[in-house]
């Protein structure tokens, strides 16, 4: 009928502005939708938009579970599930025993502890995918937490499925175990056989996908089990490489479509809040905002990481979880919570979601102030990682920073029999390199670490991490080594070695020389020099690859 | 055309998970057969609809989801027609289509009226048969890595005419009245009025806004598909509002962005969802069809079925020979375009709202759809083989004025996958050694840079199979990847050609040794990479200082330049 047409006019061009706007100023785009929704819903009253929202929830979760890689959790689980264990019992159980005995009755509760727990692994990537490169401790930490939480969050809508659909426990957990070894069954033997068999083709693997997704919908609702657990493991029976990347490429566009659906018409059913609802929006908002951040933080010292790391790690976790609004909705949809309490979760969540965006970006000063200022620290004893100076240092070469970069200088260094002192202030450095003679263990940015490394006696500083303050303070210090930092600009590098750098290493420029010298070999000297050159390279890996293990 | 009530309805059913599971199954029954998936769609319907066993209803979602893909077809079809591609064929291209148009029409009218047809349906059926299936040709085409080729580019343009042209028949049948010639002329015109303002507000739009906006979102998808989508229901509900075909106004919203480069990665964002909607349309209308209908005129739909493809086959290849092309060009070129457009069930469908014919005729139409699409799969497929086998009967024709003029393909050509400072410098090298060099990136804000520096740009993701199929990926010499995605990288190196050299970036050592393990030649580590150079600096350091003032002062020059840009 006509009216959908214009509905679907109205939810799109009203995303189209605000997802432009958003992406603009916050690179963000759930809170654009909510938003969206928030305008639209003021002259939409389209019942058909609700029924919608179930596609798009099916599409959000199943993308998900088809995303999900294991394999990339190896780093930072011990930590994250400390975070987590933390959170659960510290704030959920905390709160849900407050707020229960001050009468919001059992589910209510549990529907703002959620709330308060989880956090956002999508608002999570859309953020830190420029972290992705830079393997920092605390971003790999924050990944997988909130996966972890993620997964969580579908163990609590499994469970919560008895209250809400009338079955049992038993029953659903029955059922949901069902799912999942089916799930696993066609991962391990069904899609491999229908991938070779489609070729490879686009189309036919969407077809699988969807046809897999409806099947697994469809005996959630059969069963009564909410559709969430049906769409996660319809995902998760994708979830393998290579099938899923043709897989994920094409049902992208149509998550896109029906979350834009699923977004809008959550902002839509917020009516203008009343004070139950702000007060409950704004209890959740400090809750996610400062409280749960500084849980992790203090968890995660506790467990022997830094200060700075605990903050920065805790600082990305300072949002409401996506998945609460669709445990929420689901929730509302069966009238099983009130609606202020509803209402109160998507606008916590739309606000904290945009509040984690500014965070985001100045979490380098934020780090650096509550470093400074709060009591906090990582307890003596509990410190996994010292500094230790072994020989005298003496025309030594001072390394800042021992990431990949730092690293191969230092195998080079040791190659050459040149002594060196390594400061740097991520302890996953110092945990893989138990063989370094010289560590500081401590900031760039503390004289204290420069008094230990003996800089004014040094021959050389290289520093390897891009960040202008610790340059400067490099190019400020009273020596005479030469002194060589980094920088990912030209305009930067260049006004550095006006300060006073003998060098600046610009990855850029450094890298592409080398690949020039490896691709005019390839070009010029043939086939031969291509398996030769590929030979050593090969070897080579192999071997830093066989030091690492060891 | 939106005419459904949808309040209720749209909960996943257990007869659309039927519908979709019977779809997927037919779907790679018809891969293996080589046949188009349009064909396992219709006949998807038939089996769930009355035809057979009659257990799945048309339901509001599936007419809502149908209409949604009938929309998303026609912007996906407007999307596709880039003018540039055929541009220096367009003069041929607009005869071939003028001629090819009135002389099939004519055949299929003459045909129907021997078969005793009425003449409201005669004029309906000989104005929806006589086009070629467009999703048809151009995906077996470009699976067959032929769409670039001179009889696939003739191909493609004379569809890209037709298409046009039934846009034209979509708006004649929305006249109010059909009866008298006076309101369809006024209809008519007032559509075609509304469309040039449309049109050229498109167009206008995506010269010089779409640009800018690209450039701000074109490195995320979901955005880049959020506002694709927000374009095309913006035109289909102003269409709505001004009285014009919902489909005409999707058509020109994408005929408008068509024009852009940017156009190639929003069409592969466009088309997953376009396939899956255009599936239930289908299937739609093989459930609407009562067995009935099927039988009535089954006789005629064979016998039209063979007259057409034989008919059309040699009016094409008479009209392509005519423009003085080689006789194996007018061959394939004519040979591949034998069946009949899906478009013929989109305007029948119309006609049977509008009254204009019964569901008989829509039976029909869907049975020349099956037996044309079907049969025209495998000529296809087979064109080469059929060519060898029958052009000493068209030997009399050839002549020394007749011959092709060259279309440029890729070949041995290097591919630079991602732009950045560190391929940048690499082109000119390339482009010394392999002459023909194409560059790929997710970005579009390297498009004005590139196109000075004589690389062609490709704005898009090679994840998608097309977008790896029209940069040549298995036909170049040299590859250099900067995707750090692995799994682009293993795309690469699965496609590739022997011999081919490939250098790809590793975010880590370990997907590094993955590469290597699949066979890539070189696995760059951008800060690996660095720190090599790095310690040939610190070598000359070690050995002497001065020596390693001298070592970089090329780079401090460098910098110097590069910070004044």
């Amino acid at each position: 009928m006509i009216g959908v047409i214009y509905t679907f006019a109205t939810v799109f061009v009203l995303s189209a502005v605000l997802l432009f706007v958003f992406h603009k100023i916050f690179k963000l785009t759930i809170p654009a939708y909510i938003i969206a929704g928030l305008i639209g819903g003021m002259f939409l009253t389209e019942e058909g938009l609700l029924e919608l929202m179930q596609w798009g929830i099916a599409f959000v979760v199943f993308i998900f579970s088809a995303k999900l890689e294991p394999g990339k959790l190896k780093h930072g689980i011990g930590g994250s599930l400390l975070s987590t264990g933390a959170q659960i019992t510290g704030l959920g159980l905390g709160f849900f025993g407050a707020l229960y005995l001050s009468g919001f009755g059992t589910l209510n509760s549990i529907y703002i502890s959620a709330a308060l727990v989880f956090s956002s692994s999508l608002v999570g990537t859309e953020l830190s995918e420029k972290y992705a490169t830079v393997e920092l401790l605390y971003a790999r930490l924050a990944e997988a937490t909130d996966v972890i939480h993620d997964i969580l969050a579908i163990v609590l809508i499994l469970l919560l499925s008895p209250v809400l659909f009338n079955v049992g426990i038993g029953y659903a957990l029955a059922v949901g175990g069902g799912m999942f070894i089916l799930s696993l069954a066609f991962r391990r033997f069904l899609f491999p056989w229908l991938f070779e068999l489609s070729d490879h083709s686009e189309e036919l693997m969407l077809l699988s996908g969807i046809s897999l997704l409806g099947g697994m919908i469809a005996i959630s609702q059969f069963t009564g089990i909410s559709i969430v657990v049906g769409a996660f493991f319809a995902g998760l029976a994708f979830s393998r490489f290579p099938y899923n990347i043709e897989l994920v490429e094409s049902m992208e566009s149509l998550k896109d479509f029906f979350a834009a659906v699923f977004f809008f018409s959550l902002g839509a059913l917020v009516t203008f809040p009343g004070v139950a609802t702000l007060a409950i929006a704004l209890f959740i908002i400090v809750v996610a905002v400062f409280v749960k951040p500084l849980l992790t933080a203090l968890s995660l010292m506790h467990y022997g990481y830094s200060k700075r790391t605990a903050y920065r790690c805790a600082l990305t976790l300072d949002q409401v979880s996506e998945f609460v609004l669709i445990i929420a909705i689901q929730a509302y949809l069966v009238s099983a919570i009130a609606a202020p309490i509803f209402q109160g979760i998507i606008l916590a969540t739309t606000v904290t979601m945009i509040t984690t965006a500014i965070t985001d970006r100045y979490s380098g000063r934020i780090q650096n102030w509550l470093s400074k200022n709060l009591p906090f620290d990582t307890p003596e004893g509990l410190r996994r990682y010292n500094t230790r100076i072994t020989t005298e240092l003496n025309n030594h070469i001072i390394l800042v920073g021992y990431d990949v970069q730092g690293e191969k200088i230092g195998d080079y260094l040791r190659e050459c029999d040149r002594e060196f002192v390594v400061i740097d202030v991520n302890p996953k450095v110092f945990e893989e390199t138990e063989d370094l003679k010289n560590r500081v263990f401590g900031s760039a940015m503390d004289d204290e670490s420069w008094e230990t490394a003996n800089f004014k006696q040094a021959d050389m500083i290289i520093s390897t991490p891009p960040q202008r303050h610790i340059s400067e303070k490099i190019l400020a210090l009273e020596t005479d080594a030469r002194k060589v930092v980094r920088s990912n600009s030209f305009k930067e590098a260049n006004r550095m070695l006006k300060q006073g750098a003998d060098y600046v290493m610009v990855h850029d420029l450094l890298a592409a020389e080398q690949l020039m010298d490896y691709v005019e070999e390839a070009i010029h000297n043939g086939e031969k020099a291509v398996e030769n050159m590929r030979k050593t390279l090969v070897e080579r890996l192999k071997k830093e690859m066989d030091s690492l293990e060891e | 055309m939106f005419d459904i009530a949808i309040t209720e309805g749209l909960f996943i059913t257990w007869d659309f998970v039927l519908l979709i599971a019977v779809a997927t199954v037919m779907g790679y029954i018809a891969h293996k057969t080589y046949q188009p998936n349009l064909i396992a769609y219709l006949i998807t319907g038939l089996i769930l609809g009355p035809v057979f066993l009659d257990v799945v209803q048309e339901t509001a979602l599936l007419e809502l989801m149908s209409e949604l893909g009938l929309a998303f077809l026609l912007f996906l079809l407007g999307l596709q027609l880039k003018f540039d591609a055929i541009r220096n064929i367009l003069k041929p291209i607009l005869k071939i289509s003028f001629w090819q148009t009135v002389l099939q029409t004519s055949l299929a009218f003459v045909i129907y009226y021997f078969l005793g047809f009425a003449m409201i349906e005669v004029i309906v059926m000989a104005l929806c048969t006589v086009f070629g299936a467009t999703p048809v040709i151009v995906k077996l085409l470009d699976e067959k890595d032929e769409i670039n080729s001179l009889p696939g580019k003739i191909d493609v343009g004379v569809l890209i005419v037709q298409d046009i042209i039934l846009v034209v028949y979509l708006t004649l049948f929305s006249a109010p009245d059909l009866t008298n010639p006076v309101p369809i002329a006024i209809n008519f015109f007032q559509v075609m009025g509304v469309m040039a303002v449309l049109g050229v507000f498109s167009y206008a739009v995506s010269k010089w806004m779409v640009p800018k906006i690209v450039k701000e979102v074109g490195n995320n998808k979901h955005l880049l598909f959020v506002n694709g989508a927000a374009w095309a229901f913006l035109f289909i509900a102003v269409s709505l509002a001004l009285d014009v075909p919902v489909e005409v106004g999707a058509f020109i919203a994408g005929l408008g962005l068509a024009q852009s480069p940017y156009s190639d990665e929003l069409k592969q964002q466009v088309k997953p969802i376009t396939d899956f909607f255009m599936m239930v349309f289908f299937a739609t209308i093989g459930l609407g069809l009562a067995p009935e209908y099927l039988t009535v005129y089954w006789k005629e739909a064979v016998v039209a079925s063979a007259l057409l493809m034989v008919g059309n086959f040699l009016i094409m290849f008479y009209l392509i020979d005519r423009e003085k092309f080689s006789l194996e060009t007018s061959f394939l070129g004519s040979i591949n375009m034998v069946q009949v457009s899906e478009f013929s069930l989109v305007v029948g469908a119309l006609a049977v709202t509008r009254g204009l014919i019964g569901n008989e005729i829509m039976g029909y139409l869907s049975l020349m759809a099956i037996m044309t699409m079907g049969l025209s799969a495998y000529i296809i497929k087979y064109n080469h083989w059929i060519y060898d086998h029958v052009k000493h009967l068209f030997e009399f024709m050839e002549s020394e004025e007749k011959g092709d003029f060259d279309i440029k393909t890729l070949d041995n050509h290097a591919i630079v996958v991602g732009y950045n400072e560190i391929t940048r410098r690499l082109i000119p090298v390339l482009k010394e050694k392999y002459g023909d060099i194409v560059v790929i990136d997710k970005d579009p804000k390297y498009v004005e840079m590139l196109r000075k520096s004589g690389a062609e740009f490709v704005f898009g993701d090679l994840k998608h199979e097309e977008m790896r199929r029209s940069i040549g990926l298995k036909r170049a010499d040299m590859i250099v990847s900067m995707a750090m995605d692995n799994a682009v990288n293993r795309r690469i190196l699965g496609d590739r050609k022997e011999g081919a050299v490939v250098f790809l970036r590793a975010r880590d050592r370990e997907d590094a040794a993955e590469l290597y393990d699949l066979g890539a030649d070189f696995v760059i580590i951008k800060r690996m990479l660095s720190a090599e150079k790095m310690n040939e600096y610190i070598e000359s350091f070690l050995e002497n200082p001065d020596l390693f003032d001298k070592a970089v002062e090329g780079d401090k020059q460098i910098i110097d330049w590069e910070a004044r840009l």
